[in-house]
């Protein structure tokens, strides 16, 4: 039987309150699936919709490890609402064996400095060119007075799951650790 | 066919070519989208006709597209050539058919040898 060797698979999510956007690679050159899924509702039907919404994806894809955002999680200190979804988060890790990763904003700007990018919007247009498939979804420079568009989430998974490629040394955490505070 | 839900190659393609699952059916000449969904998530496979048609569409082979299922055909076949291959290594025959049965064993010993070739290229 042939032997063959892939790159590992890993999601990025980037969870928000009625959607996260996603992004599934294969190798940090193998982007393989983007998008959002939205769970319009409140309260606990809200939770139990992301959780399928995630589970499906997670079924999909089979990654080997989840990418999350540190803010996210640690606003899950805070924020009953987001607790709720963080927690749903890693049973649905626990369920499927996927490792849990946190990375913070201050890492994703780092990955991106050396193209001259700050701003999110600026990163969604380097995505763009990094990928050319993403050049056309690249959402427009944000206005003050307009509200985010809808398609930023989608970046800022992909943003999360390249960051992951270029901090490769960070440690995992297993689903099933508690949330705890990080006041660095 | 039912089978587990995984995603195929194609979905990747598909999103990489900016095409809607409803305009890849249509240029397949689907009704509705519902099949091109099943192919992605491998809950189906496609007939013959199908996968020729996703490989000239993408032009990337059948096998990229849907590896999973390439992977799995790949293990049974040659799991099943091995088996073949110690049957005629066994079997003690005379005259035509131990040519035959030599024919058959170069032709098996061949295969491996392009394949051990290709992999190390």
């Amino acid at each position: 039987m042939k032997l063959r060797v892939y790159d590992p698979k890993i999601i990025a999510i980037h969870l928000r309150h009625r959607r996260f956007g996603y992004a599934v690679y294969e190798g940090h050159r193998g982007l393989l699936d983007w998008g959002v899924r939205v769970y319009p509702a409140i309260g606990e039907e809200e939770v139990s919709m992301a959780s399928k919404r995630l589970s499906s994806l997670l079924t999909l894809h089979s990654p080997s490890v989840m990418i999350l955002n540190q803010e996210r999680w640690d606003l899950a200190q805070t924020n009953q609402h987001m607790r709720a979804l963080v927690e749903m988060t890693k049973c649905e890790a626990i369920a499927h064996s996927v490792q849990i990763r946190l990375l913070g904003d201050s890492k994703v700007r780092e990955s991106f400095r050396h193209m001259d990018c700050e701003t999110r919007s600026e990163i969604a247009g380097a995505l763009g060119r990094i990928f050319p498939e993403l050049a056309s979804y690249v959402p427009p420079k944000r206005r003050a007075w307009q509200a985010e568009h809808p398609r930023m989430i989608v970046f800022d998974a992909i943003a999360l799951g390249l960051t992951h490629w270029h901090h490769p040394s960070a440690e995992l955490l297993s689903p099933s650790d508690e949330l705890t505070p990080n006041y660095s | 066919m039912k089978s587990e839900i995984v995603a195929t190659g194609l979905r990747t393609l598909r999103k990489k070519s900016g095409l809607s699952q409803r305009e890849l059916a249509h240029i397949l000449g689907f009704q509705s989208e519902i099949p091109v969904v099943r192919h992605e998530r491998s809950q189906a496979i496609p007939n013959l006709l199908t996968a020729l048609a996703y490989e000239v569409i993408f032009q990337a082979p059948i096998s990229a597209q849907f590896r999973g299922l390439f992977e799995s055909v790949e293990a049974a076949i040659e799991g099943r050539l091995a088996e073949l291959e110690h049957i005629l290594q066994q079997s003690d025959t005379r005259g035509r058919s131990a040519v035959l049965t030599a024919r058959k064993l170069e032709f098996l010993n061949m295969r491996r040898e392009s394949e051990s070739n290709q992999q190390t290229k």
